[in-house]
């Protein structure tokens, strides 16, 4: 380890909370001891992540409250400290320590963030221009049982309360907050149509066929699947209707079937 | 292919482009009486996908010359270049086509880690030859130069060898690079680190020396710490106008992120800074009191 990497090391170390080694490789001025002066980079370390989980997270935020949120959100940027270049991406692991790590009188907070998240990846990911339903009905009718679908990079989806939307909606406004939980849980899908960020829920036949064609599956098998596990009579009917919505809302990228046709 | 208006023209006074005033920004009708006459990003801000941020971007950046300023290259790291990094800067440049590309003179994180803030470096003789070779692979790679701030801080090294000016004026003529400077630094680390600011200005290499930053500090009596969150204060005014009067007209903007007042106040501190460096420009007998 070269002398360089060592300093480096044991300041960072320091910021962790790991170690005070660096206090005696640093000096202070003469009015203020060195171990004083490493307090600021400290303290900034931690408020700088907080204040930028905050951001990402508004409703976690507004529905734990600044102190509440500010200790939760030290105790995940300790477990899970920042990875890349941007801080953009230091809450990508918050939903899954929230369902981990649940805070006591806090039932819906992994919920919240799980929304949070989702949204925050749809407001900035790439732009893409979606598949219509003209591309549809342009498809040769021997690829209709074979075709696959590519999703946009901002549609993701998660298992949430019934009413978390209802409790986010009334977050952000700072109005009285809904009593939710009694619903269950269901499926929700969020994507961004233009540049607007949207959000509803899935109904459980949906989801399992979302689920199918994000993994690469075909639209025959869409259709096999709503009529063999939900039997459904119709389901070639209700699938093109499913297809025809996520068509119209712009969670579709492309429409693949040369590659099906090909294999 | 939209024209974008050349960046290669960057001179006069400048502000960093925050979202709290795209809206205004965007007026472009409102443009004329603004005197912007050039912006400055935070490439990270920027290095995404898609959707509004990068919008809103493309239609400002349509208006104005721009310059991008970075605060993830951790030049100073003993970590490898973070080469993911480097392709989106790329990436982004081409996009926006910037006068120029800086980031700070500082380290951000080791072990596959980012800490998130301008960490110091210690001025020494394996340090600088570490910081060389970095930034001349990293120009290498992005076919320019780029502009590396000087920081504020609040500790320094026993190792330290050299002082910080010497380290960015040796730094320079090893790698040809340019340099930021940012008053408000020079006036924090002389205060925290006990030497005179115009000892530090007086060791730079004016020919290098492509843009200035002035921003606002927190004084604790003991200590200031570099927040960007208030005014320019007195003291960092009048090493502004030394700095002028030694480097000449040099671009210069106005840095804010934190308590972000509305435009229109950050844009008549920004007329004091084109007054007081136009003043110092003046012959002698031309200068108003």
């Amino acid at each position: 380890m070269t002398r360089l990497s060592e300093i480096q090391s044991e300041f960072q170390r320091y910021l962790l909370g790991d170690s005070d080694t660096i206090a005696a490789m640093v000096r202070g001025n003469e009015r203020i001891i060195a171990a004083d002066l490493l307090q600021v980079y400290r303290r900034g370390y931690s408020l700088r992540l907080v204040e930028a989980l905050g951001n990402d997270f508004p409703g976690l935020h507004g529905l734990l409250g600044p102190a509440a949120f500010a200790h939760m959100a030290r105790a995940y940027v300790a477990a899970h400290p920042s990875q890349h270049s941007s801080l953009r991406w230091l809450g990508r692991n918050l939903p899954h320590h929230l369902a981990t790590h649940p805070i006591p009188g806090q039932p819906f907070a992994a919920d919240m963030a799980h929304f949070d998240w989702a949204v925050a990846l749809a407001f900035d990911a790439r732009d893409e221009v979606p598949a219509t339903m003209a591309d549809m009905l342009a498809l040769p009718a021997a690829a209709w049982d074979s075709f696959r679908l590519l999703f946009t990079e901002a549609v993701s989806d998660f298992r949430a309360d019934a009413g978390i939307a209802d409790l986010r909606r009334a977050v952000l406004r700072a109005v009285d907050l809904p009593q939710i939980g009694a619903g269950g849980e269901q499926r929700w899908v969020v994507w961004r149509q233009d540049e607007d960020v949207q959000y509803r829920p899935l109904a459980e036949d949906e989801a399992a066929a979302l689920d199918l064609m994000r993994n690469n599956g075909r639209f025959g098998a869409m259709c096999r699947l709503l009529a063999e596990q939900f039997g459904n009579p119709d389901a070639a009917l209700r699938s093109a209707q499913i297809l025809k919505d996520w068509l119209d809302r712009g969670l579709v990228a492309a429409i693949d079937h040369d590659a099906a046709a090909s294999s | 292919m939209q024209t974008l208006p050349s960046s290669s023209t960057v001179t006069g006074f400048g502000l960093g482009l925050r979202p709290q005033h795209y809206a205004e920004i965007l007026d472009h009708a409102a443009a004329p009486i603004r005197r912007i006459d050039w912006l400055e990003i935070i490439s990270e801000n920027y290095m995404i996908g898609g959707g509004k941020p990068l919008r809103n971007l493309m239609e400002i950046r349509a208006h104005y010359p721009m310059v991008m300023h970075g605060v993830s290259l951790s030049i100073g790291s003993a970590a490898p270049l973070d080469l993911d990094y480097l392709r989106d800067l790329k990436s982004l440049s081409r996009r926006i086509e910037p006068a120029w590309i800086s980031d700070h003179l500082c380290w951000t994180g080791v072990a596959g880690l980012n800490m998130h803030d301008l960490l110091p470096l210690p001025f020494t003789e394996e340090a600088l030859a570490h910081v060389t070779s970095r930034v001349l692979a990293v120009q290498e790679y992005l076919g320019r130069e780029i502009l590396l701030e000087n920081t504020s801080s609040y500790v320094t090294y026993a190792d330290s060898m050299m002082a910080e000016w010497d380290f960015l004026a040796e730094l320079v003529r090893r790698t040809d690079c340019a340099l930021l400077l940012d008053v408000n630094n020079v006036y924090v680390n002389a205060f925290n680190h006990g030497f005179d600011p115009l000892t530090f200005l007086a060791a730079l290499p004016a020919a290098a020396i492509r843009q200035i930053h002035l921003a606002g500090h927190e004084h604790n009596g003991t200590h200031i710490i570099d927040t960007h969150d208030h005014d320019v204060v007195p003291a960092v005014w009048e090493l502004y106008a030394e700095a002028i009067a030694r480097f000449g007209p040099v671009p210069t903007m106005i840095e804010r992120d934190d308590h972000i007042p509305p435009l229109a106040d950050l844009i008549a501190e920004l007329d004091r800074a084109r007054h007081l460096a136009g003043n110092v420009l003046l012959p002698d007998r031309e200068r108003v009191a």
